[in-house]
Order: structure tokens, then sequence, then C-alpha cells
């Protein structure tokens, strides 16, 4: 069961990347499939050693403290896989979600400290190969690299204070620890956010020092828990600071991130049992929470690009410009309704819209489009009712009918602006015609809509 | 303690009930219903009415069997080593009545708002609040342990801040629910952190353990030195939440969101809990004069700012806010001069009071012009005690109470603006992206956008 959960990544991945597959098509399904297979055989270890024990098959072997993060991943990673959008689902990035997958995982279920280096370089693979599209790289691979050479040098030197040393400073390297934590910020600010959290959230740096640490270097690491622990409470701190005046949100998540993921490591580092517990369910939260942040900040950031700063949110039309064609639309045709409700019972309003917007007209047959384009004279003249010039009621209802949605959605009304300023330049006196200037056309449609 | 007929199961079904009604209707929500208003109406009223018959079960089982309090013990949620996470419900003479007052104004304000509510855009997102805000104050009073009441506490505080915004289309009420949000994190601090100096002097946190006798029983197994530090953490924690000191600056900018919100929130339960909070831990505060002392000057401090800033306040909601932080003030001098009784009568009081208020300021206005043109435009308003004072004075004072003592602008000016400055002055050492790659970026992405790729 153990095998078959870092497996089965592992195999999607070969069939994701075939020679002859095409990278760019999608491959969420098949990353999908085989993290539920993950997932399904991560419960059944955890559930294999339920109330202690260890679950082993040759390979791998694990134990309580590995089974429930493994289990969490598994659901993470799936998680993330399912809600990504479409642009970030290409097969090489779901190769690459499935390389951080199986290399967090083989690294909880690793019994020995060489096996677990080689599941760390494993998450490393996608960041160096450049799986992923959107340019995730250059912080996180450099930090990677350099976090997988010091721990391969934790492996050469053997249970020592320079073994120890090289241990730590791979875990708070990978961690972000303070004063690392800026590649974690900067990648934040270059990929994709999902995919970013999702490697930070194996904790691989703290689960190394709480499980190999004590074991292989027993003093050292009673003698250096102070320190840890007070990096991990100032990296807390001091990234809780940068974040309250920083306005990217990227930065923001990752700042975020940091700082949770500090407090996990001051936690565990803490070696007693209420810290212990408190890091892990701190671990488990911190993930769920930081993992859904991640998906909506990129899925508001694929729909709305701009927006990529918190203060802009509340600017609608501004930032979202699918969204207010919609409204628009919406409100050509609410006006649409309205007029044609408008015309059983008075003609002339007909020919007052229509004298200000020919196109809106309800009834305007395409010969009279046609006739209008080629000679707008003879249309104008074709158009039953009273003649009357720009900025007189009919255009002022028009464009109060349109200032009024496009005020709320803060989109300048220029064209009632236009008419406006013509209206006084051709010296004509504004008729009050009170009834109506109003945010909206009444009709029944418009009246019944709750804006 | 345990009565043959087992009432403490009815303990966890209350705290349950709300919590399985905001599960139902979220996950059905998540899954593409949208239940109709009878229908969520319905279940609320059904839980809250089942809840009020099971307080009353209880309370009559406990005052027949002449119980102090009654406990349901859960087992550990989970251990390691030696400690397990206690989930342990407790019902005492302190948290029964809470537990009533939650169940019969949550009730009463569910029933108001189906018909306040009707047809507005929000309604479901408004009951999902209201049953999670139940859930987390249900919590909270029935605790038996810290470790479990904070739980509760963040459930309430995030649901307050979500109703604070619930007119999100706007942009007001968003920022004054961010600042809520902040207010309430920087005083959660102080309940995180004496739950972590309490874990470090005495491991388990349960209320049993912490207080040999039953509340509001004297002892506490806690030096003076220790209890005065901890009972300092919890009245920041309890100031935060009540609109006390410094943080009453909130409670005004709370009104933004709906009035049933406003009125379960801010004149009934949530702003009580600052109150709840000091009365669990007074023997501890008993054990601890400067705590005590501190308790009292804060809450007189309040009081005395809150009636001054109520009768200059120019809208009804904002003048029963103040008016709710006077007497919180008035509650927290209670508490420090140990009347405990007092406090718990003064709380069930005025949060009945006060719901009744709230739920009626948006017709008291009409109502009171109406009186007016009844009287023939000669309506009495009484005697003003502020008269009695000279004219300077008071000319002084509506100055203060206009600017609601400047204490929102002493924590702009003294505690915001440093700390944006210290984090913009370490911001600007951090390495950054060159903006030219940012800009490259976001083109990339608006070419995305624009080639119709989509999510």
């Amino acid at each position: 069961m153990l095998s078959l959960a870092i497996l089965a990544p592992v195999v999607a991945i070969a069939v994701l990347l075939r020679p002859g597959a095409d990278r760019s098509s999608d491959g969420r399904k098949i990353a999908a499939a085989a993290l539920a297979v993950s997932l399904l055989c991560a419960i059944a270890a955890a559930w294999t050693v339920h109330g202690g024990g260890l679950a082993a098959d040759g390979i791998f072997e694990i134990d309580g403290f590995g089974a429930v993060p493994m289990v969490l991943f598994a659901g993470l990673a799936l998680v993330t896989s399912a809600a990504l959008p479409r642009r970030d689902c290409s097969a090489g990035a779901m190769a690459g979600l499935l390389a951080i997958a199986a290399g967090t995982m083989a690294a909880y279920a690793s019994p020995s400290l060489p096996l677990f280096c080689a599941s760390w370089a494993i998450t490393l693979v996608p960041f160096v190969a450049g799986w992923f599209p959107d340019g995730n790289g250059a912080p996180g691979r450099t930090a990677g690299l350099a976090g997988v050479a010091l721990l391969a040098g934790a492996c050469a030197a053997g249970g020592s204070w320079p073994g120890f040393v090289l241990l730590t400073s791979a875990a708070l390297l990978r961690k972000g620890v303070f004063p690392f934590h800026s590649w974690v910020v900067m990648a934040f600010e270059e990929g994709s956010a999902p995919v970013l959290t999702l490697f930070l959230n194996g904790h691989l740096g703290a689960f190394a020092l709480a499980k190999f640490g004590l074991k292989l270097f027993p003093a050292e690491s009673r003698e250096a828990l102070g320190l840890i622990s007070a990096l991990a409470l100032l990296t807390a701190v001091y990234t809780a600071v940068l974040a309250i005046a920083e306005k990217s949100t990227p930065r923001l998540l990752a700042l975020l991130a940091v700082s949770q993921a500090s407090f996990i490591l001051a936690g565990l580092e803490s070696r007693n049992h209420e810290g212990i517990a408190g890091a892990a369910i701190h671990w488990m939260v911190v993930a769920a929470a930081t993992t859904g942040m991640s998906l909506v900040y990129r899925l508001a950031q694929v729909r709305c690009p701009e927006a990529v700063n918190p203060s802009g949110y509340l600017g609608l039309a501004a930032r979202m410009p699918r969204l207010c064609g919609l409204l628009r639309d919406l409100r050509t045709r609410t006006r649409r309704a309205s007029r044609h409700a408008r015309i059983r019972g008075r003609g002339p309003a007909v020919s007052r819209s229509a004298r200000v917007e020919p196109d809106a007209r309800v009834g305007a047959s395409a010969r009279h489009r046609h006739q209008r384009d080629h000679d707008p004279s003879s249309a104008r003249a074709s158009i039953p009712g009273p003649s009357r010039e720009l900025g007189s009621g009919g255009s002022r209802r028009s464009s109060a009918g349109a200032l009024g949605f496009d005020g709320m959605l803060g989109i300048p009304d220029r064209r009632g602006a236009v008419a406006r300023r013509r209206h006084r330049a051709s010296g004509i006196r504004r008729r009050g015609n009170r009834r109506d200037v109003g945010a909206l056309p009444r009709g029944p449609l418009s009246s019944g809509l709750n804006w | 303690m345990t009565h043959p007929l087992e009432p403490w199961m009815l303990l966890p079904a209350i705290v349950a009930a709300p919590g399985l009604v905001f599960l139902f209707f979220s996950v059905g929500w998540l899954a593409g219903w949208e239940p109709r208003e009878r229908t969520v109406a319905a279940a609320t009223g059904a839980a809250f009415g089942a809840i009020c018959i099971a307080v009353a079960v209880i309370f009559a089982v406990m005052w027949n069997s002449n119980l102090a309090a009654l406990r349901a013990p859960l087992g550990d949620w989970f251990s390691v080593g030696t400690y397990g996470f206690p989930v342990v419900l407790i019902a005492d003479r302190l948290s029964l009545p809470m537990i009533a007052m939650t169940a019969i104004l949550a009730g009463i304000v569910g029933s108001f708002s189906r018909r306040y509510m009707h047809r507005e855009k929000g309604f479901l997102r408004f009951f999902l609040l209201l049953h999670l805000f139940a859930f987390g104050a249900m919590l909270v009073f029935t605790a038996g342990s810290f470790d479990l009441m904070i739980g509760g506490w963040e459930l309430v505080g995030i649901s307050s801040v979500l109703l604070i915004a619930f007119f999100q289309d706007r942009p007001d009420p968003v920022r004054n629910a961010a600042r809520v949000f902040g207010f309430y994190r920087v005083a959660d601090l102080g309940l995180l952190t004496g739950i972590f100096a309490l874990h470090h002097s005495i491991h388990p946190t349960s209320f049993e353990k912490l207080f040999p006798n039953a509340w509001p029983g004297p002892g506490v197994n806690l030096g003076t030195a220790t209890a005065t530090g901890v009972g300092l953490l919890f009245l920041l924690a309890a100031s935060g939440k009540s609109a006390q000191g410094p943080f009453c600056g909130w409670l005004p900018r709370a009104m933004e969101g709906p009035t049933p919100s406003s009125a379960i929130f801010y004149g009934a339960i949530s702003v009580h809990m600052g109150a709840y909070l000091l009365l669990r831990v007074e023997p501890m505060l008993r054990a601890a004069p400067i705590a005590s002392a501190a308790v009292v000057v804060m809450g007189a401090g309040t009081a005395l700012l809150g009636t001054i800033s109520h009768r200059v306040a120019s809208d009804a909601k904002a003048s029963l806010s103040l008016a709710s932080m006077t007497q919180l003030g008035i509650i927290f001098v209670e508490i420090g001069l140990g009347f405990t009784w007092l406090a718990v009568a003064h709380i069930c009081g005025h949060a009945a009071v006060r719901t009744l208020q709230f739920l009626r300021a948006p017709s008291m206005l009409h109502d009171y012009h109406r009186m007016h043109s009844a009287s023939g435009g000669h309506l009495e308003t009484g005697r003003r005690l502020e008269n009695l004072l000279p004219a300077t004075f008071q000319a002084w004072l509506y100055r203060a109470g206009l600017d609601r003592g400047f204490v929102d602008a002493a924590v702009d000016r003294f505690v915001i603006a440093p700390a944006m400055g210290l984090s913009r002055g370490l911001g600007a050492i951090e390495p950054r992206r060159a903006p030219a790659s940012r800009s490259r970026a976001r083109q990339a992405a608006a070419r995305q956008v624009a080639g119709g790729a989509d999510a």
C-alpha cells in the first residue's frame, strides 16, 4: 500500500510525459486519478499504524508521525489538481504537481536520511526541468538545489556537528526561515501560488529536523533547540510585520505561509507534548487554509489579471471587464424591454428613444438600419414621431439610465458627457422633465431588478 | 455528579444543533441547492426551539438534583504522549444562563430576520453566519477548558466580521470589517498568550483543574504573580471582544451589518463574551488584586466615554452601540469589584433590552415622528444630567463625545501608523522582482485572457 501510494503519481508522470505526448494537453484527469489512488493508499497505511505501530514494505516505512501528513498531503494535492484553472492543467504542469506529491510522500515514508534526501530532490525536479509553464522557478530552484546539496552534505558528514549544521541549514532554507525567507516571497511573485503552496505545505524542513535531527544528532539537537525555536519565532513575527503594509497579494500569501510555517517549526522544536500537539494541529489547519486561499487567489487572478492589489477588488467594473460587459449587456436589454413596454402604451416614447439611439430602437427593421447607414437623413425621416434634438428629455433619459449603472460600476459615462457638452454648446435651454431623470428607466423588468 | 437520566448528553446536542444546520445548508449550497426562505427559517426555528427545550430540561434536572455543574466528558480529541486535548462540555451556574440567553435571543433574531431579510440577496448567507455564530457561542459558553473555548471564540469573531461586511459591494462595510478583524486579532493575542501561560504553569487548562471549587467558588491553582499575568492577558482579550478601553472604536463601525446581526452580536451575545470570560476566571481575578483593579479602571473609563459619546451620536444604531459599551463598562466594574451575580443578571437584562432596541431601530424614528406629531410637536424629552455641569465643561465634553474620546485617532496615530511605518521600512530592504519582469508577467496573463483561455 505504501509503495503504491508513492508509485501511482510516478506512473502518472510517465503517462503524461511519454515520448510523443502533447505536453500542453489537459492532464487533469490522469493526475486526479493517480492522486485519488495515492490518497486511498495513504489512508489505508494510516489505518494500519493507527494506535501506534509501523507499516513497512521493504523500501519505505511509516509511523504515526508520517502517516497523518501523508494523508493530508495526498488530499491537498488532489484538491489542488481538481481546482486549478484549466490553463494551469497542462500535462507538464500536472506532471510537476505529481512529482511534488510523490517526492513529499516518499520523504514522509523514508526510513533513512539518504532516501529522504533523494525524495527531497524529486520534489525539485519540475522546477529544474521547467515543467511549469509560467516560469515557476528561479528562486525556488536555487534554494531547493542548495538545500539538496546541504542535505547530501549532512548524509556524508555523519553524526557530528557539521552534519547537524548542514541538516539544519537545509531545513531552514526549505522552510524559508529567516534569513532565508526571501526566496519564498520572490517565488510566489513569479510562479503559480497553488503549486508553490503545495510545495511549502509539505513542511519537509520541519519534518527532517523532527524525524532525523533527534535520531541522528541527539546531543546537537538538544543544544540547538533554543536557537532554532528562536529563529522560527523571529521569522513568524518578522514576516507578519512585513505583511502589514504589503500591497501585493502573492507576496502577502507568501509572507502568511512563511509566518505560519515558522510557528509549526517552533512547536515541533519545543519537544514537549503540548508543543508537538499544537504544531500538528496547526500544520493541518494552515495547510488547508493556505491551499484554499492560494486557489481562490489564482482563480481570481485568471479571471482578472489586473486585480493584483487587494484594494482593487472593490472596483468591480474597472477590474473585471467580462462581468462589466455582462452587466452593460443586461442594462441594454433591460432598457430595450422597458421601452418595448412603453411602446404599447405611449407611442411617442419610442420615437424619442429611437431618435437618440437608433440601434436600440425596438421595432426598427433591418431595412431601416441599412437605409440609415447609407442615408442617415432618410432613415431619420422614416422614424415616426416628433423630431427632438440631443440633450432633450429623451437624451437625458438614456444618459441618466447609463449613468445609473455605469456610475455604480465605476465606468465613466462618455456618451452622456458628450451629449451634455453638445447640449450646453447648442445653447438650448434644458427642459425640466424630472420624471425621466432617474437611475433606471421605468418598466416591468427594471422595477423588478434588485440592484 | 452524574445524574441517572444522563442529561449531560443534551449538552453536545445543544452545541451541535446550530453547527449541523450550518453544515447542512452550506454543503447543500456548495452542491448547487438554493433552499427556499421558508425552509431556512423553519430549520432555524426548529433548531433554536429544540435548544430551548433542551436547556429547560437541563435546568430542571440541575434544580431538582441541586447540582452545581453538569459535565459532559467526551474524551480526548487526540493525545500526544501525556497530553490529551480534552473535549469536555460544562453547564454550570454561569454557563446555563448564557446558553439559555443565546438560544432564546438567537431564535428571536432568526424569526425577525425571516421577514427583515426577505428577498435580500444574501438571505441564505445571513442565516448560515447566524448558525455559525450560534455554534461558536454555544461552544464558548459550554467549553470545559480554555483549549476548547478558543475554538468557539474564533468562530464568533470570524462570523461577526463576515456579517459586518455583509453588504460586500460597498467599500465602507468591507473597510470597517477589516478594521474590526484587526482589533479582534490583536485582542485574541491576549487569550492565546494567556492560554500558553496556563499551559506553561499547569499543563491541563480545564476549568476543573484550574479552579478547585464549582463556579463561583473561591480558589485557583495558580500563584499570585501568574494569576496577575494571566488575568491581565485575559482582560486584554475580554476588552477586545467587549469593545472596552482602547478597543472601543470598533463597536460603532460594526453597525454596518444588517440590523438583526447588530442585535444578536453587538446588543446581545458577542459583546458579552468578554464579560463572560472575566466571570469565568473571576476566582483568578480575586487572587490577583492588580488585575481586578485593572478591570475596574478599564470598565469605568469606558462607561464614562460611552455615555458621553452616546449622547451626541447622530444615528440610532451608533447611539445604541455606544449605550451598549457604557453598560458593558459597568458590567466590567461589577466583575472587578466581585459582584458576580449582579454581573450575570446585568448581562441577561442588558442583552434582552438591547436586542429589542436594536430590532426596533429601523422603525424607531418613524414611531418617534408619529408620536411627535400626535403630541402637537411638543414631545417632552426629559432633563439631561449634563445640564448640571458648567457650560465650558459641557462644550468640552461635547467635543470629546463627538470624536468618541479621540480613542480612534490615538490608536491610528500611536499604534497603526508606527506599525505601518515599521512594516514599510522593513519591506523597503526586502528584495523584490524587477518591475519590468512583473509587467511582462502581467502582459502574459492579459494575453492569455484575451486569447480566450478560461478557468
